[in-house]
C-alpha cells in the first residue's frame, strides 16, 4: 500500500521500446505536451521526447505510460 | 467495449483538447491511470475507473478545465435497475447457472487420430459416459482411458484432461505392427472364378499355382500349417494370387421415367440441442408435401470463440414432383454406355484390362449396357479361421 502511495519524483525512470511501435516510460511525473507526431513526458529524472507518426498515449497508471505509434526517435531532454 | 471492460467500473472522461494536456499531466502525476486517449470532436475522450471520477474533477477543477464523466458498461444499467428486484435475481441466476454448468462437460476435443473416425472415438467415449452434459464429478478419466484401450477399437493409448468445462482427448492410434501381432489366423480364398497367372505368398501355404483353374470360395493360400516336428499351427495367410477372370458391369435406362424436380416450395424446422437434450425450437412442423427432400444441417454455437454445449439443427423440406422425361433409344444408349462405364471403372480399379466387350439390348422399353471385361487381378480374399478361444 505504501508502494502504491509512493510519488512518481522518487521512482527512476526507465523506458522500454518494443519493436518499434510502443514506449513504456517508467517515472513519469507529467505530460509536457502530446499530439500525434510528439510526444513529451516529464519525469524524475530528465524528460523523454518520443516523436513518429500516428501517437497516441495507450494509457497511463502507477507512473507508467504507454505511447503507442510508429515510433521514430526517443530522446532525453526537451522536445523541439 | 471488450467483455472484460464491460463488467469493470469504467467511464469515459470527455476534456476539452485546450486543457487535455494540464488535466492528464496532472492525473499521471498524482498516479490516476486513464486508459486510450482518442480525438473527437472538440476534445479528447478517454477510460477512467469510475472510483476515480471525483480525483478527475478536483484535478479538472485545479485547471479550469470543464470535463465530463460518462459511466460506461454495467454500471449505468445496475444503476438504473437498481430498484428493480427482477434484474436483481436475474442477474443472480445467471451467475448461479454460470457457476452451476461450469461443473459439466461443455466440449470433447479429440486429437491424435488419422485412421479412427472422430465420430467413432466419440460413440466409444459416449458409451462410457464422457458426453456433452456429463456431470464431471461423476466421470472417472482412469477408467475411462483404460477401457478405451481394451479391444480392437484401434486406440492403443488415450489420455483425458478436463481443462475448464473442455475434456481435451488425445489418442494414439494403434501401430501397423500392433495390428499384425493382434490378427487372427486366416485363409485366402478366391474372390472370383478365374484361371491362377500368378501366386505370391507371404504367410500360410500356397494351394493352388499359375495355370489352374479356380472356383469362388476356394482356398488359394491356406492359414493350417501341418508338419511332422510340429504338429499343425495356424497363421494368418498372406499374399497375392493374380488370376485373370471376367467380370460383367451392366447399366439399364429406360425410354419413359420421371424425374424428382423441385416446386419452391420449402418448409424448415428448428430443433436446439443443448448438451444431450433435443428441444424443438418451434411447434412441430406439419409436412403436408406428398414427395419431399429432406436436408439437415447442424451447427454447433460458439461465444465469443468458445464452443458451447449447444446445436441448432435447421430441416429444410423441399416438395418435389414427378416430371415425365422421354428419350430416344440414342440418348437412353449414350447414358446406360456412360452409367456401365462408371461402374466398369470402379469394379475394375488396380485391374489389368485384357479386353472390354459391350453388349447393348432393347428391352421392356429400356436400353441395357452390359460391358463384359476380361482383366487379370488380384482375387484373394481374407477369411479368417473361426477358432474356440481359450
Amino acid at each position: 500500500m505504501k508502494e502504491k502511495k509512493q510519488s512518481a519524483m522518487t521512482r527512476e525512470t526507465s523506458v522500454e521500446i518494443s519493436n518499434g511501435r510502443a514506449v513504456l516510460i517508467s517515472g513519469c511525473a507529467g505530460i509536457v505536451g502530446f499530439s500525434d507526431t510528439e510526444i513529451g513526458v516529464s519525469t524524475c529524472g530528465r524528460p523523454v521526447t518520443v516523436r513518429g507518426e500516428r501517437l497516441a498515449l495507450s494509457w497511463a497508471g502507477e507512473g507508467r505510460l504507454m505511447i503507442k505509434g510508429e515510433i521514430t526517435s526517443v530522446e532525453f531532454g526537451r522536445g523541439k | 467495449m471488450r467483455v472484460f471492460d464491460f463488467f469493470r467500473a469504467l467511464g469515459n472522461v470527455t476534456v476539452p483538447k485546450e486543457s487535455a494536456r494540464a488535466v492528464l499531466s496532472l492525473m499521471v502525476c498524482e498516479n490516476v491511470p486513464f486508459g486510450k486517449i482518442v480525438l473527437h470532436g472538440d476534445g479528447y475522450v478517454f477510460s477512467a475507473r469510475a472510483k476515480d471520477a471525483e480525483r478527475i474533477k478536483e484535478i479538472a477543477d485545479r485547471v479550469g478545465a470543464d470535463i465530463t464523466f460518462t459511466p460506461t458498461g454495467i454500471l449505468p444499467i445496475m444503476k438504473k435497475y437498481r430498484r428493480r428486484l427482477g434484474f436483481a435475481a436475474g442477474a443472480a441466476m445467471l451467475a448461479a447457472a454460470l457457476i452451476f454448468s461450469s461443473r459439466f462437460v461443455w466440449d470433447v476435443r479429440i486429437t491424435g487420430n488419422e485412421r479412427v473416425p472422430t465420430e467413432a472415438i466419440e460413440a466409444s467415449l459416449e458409451g462410457y459416459g464422457l458426453r456433452l452434459g456429463a456431470y464431471k464429478p461423476s466421470l472417472d478419466m482412469g477408467e475411462i482411458c483404460r477401457r478405451m484401450t481394451v479391444g480392437d477399437g484401434g486406440i492403443s493409448w488415450i489420455s483425458i484432461n478436463m481443462r475448464g468445462t473442455v475434456a481435451e482427448v488425445e489418442v494414439r492410434e494403434t501401430t501397423e505392427a500392433e495390428l499384425e501381432t493382434a490378427a487372427e489366423p486366416s485363409n485366402l480364398v478366391a474372390a472370383h472364378d478365374g484361371l491362377i497367372v500368378s501366386v505370391v505368398s507371404y504367410g500360410g501355404k500356397s494351394e493352388v499355382r499359375a495355370g489352374q483353374t479356380v472356383k469362388k470360395g476356394d482356398i488359394l493360400v491356406s492359414g493350417v500349417i501341418d508338419s511332422e516336428a510340429l504338429g499343425y499351427r495356424l497363421v494368418r495367410a498372406r499374399g497375392e494370387v493374380m488370376a485373370s477372370v471376367t467380370k460383367r458391369f451392366s447399366a439399364s435406362v429406360p425410354l419413359e421415367s420421371t424425374e424428382k424436380t423441385a416446386t419452391g416450395n420449402v418448409k424448415t424446422s428448428k430443433s436446439v440441442k443443448i448438451f444431450s437434450k433435443t428441444a424443438e425450437l418451434f411447434k412441430k412442423t406439419n409436412i403436408s408435401f406428398e414427395k419431399y427432400d429432406t436436408i439437415e444441417k447442424t451447427e454447433r454455437l460458439e461465444l465469443f470463440g468458445v464452443r458451447l454445449p449447444v446445436s441448432v439443427t435447421t430441416v429444410t423440406y423441399v416438395e418435389l414432383y414427378d416430371s415425365p422425361i422421354t428419350l430416344t433409344e440414342d440418348e437412353a444408349r449414350v447414358i446406360a454406355a456412360e452409367n456401365a462405364d462408371k461402374l466398369m471403372r470402379e469394379g475394375t480399379a488396380g485391374d489389368r484390362i485384357t479386353s472390354v466387350y459391350e453388349n447393348v439390348t432393347f428391352d421392356g422399353g429400356a436400353c441395357t449396357v452390359e460391358l463384359v471385361v476380361e482383366c487379370v487381378t488380384n482375387i484373394a480374399e481374407e477369411q479368417i479361421i473361426k477358432t474356440e478361444k481359450k
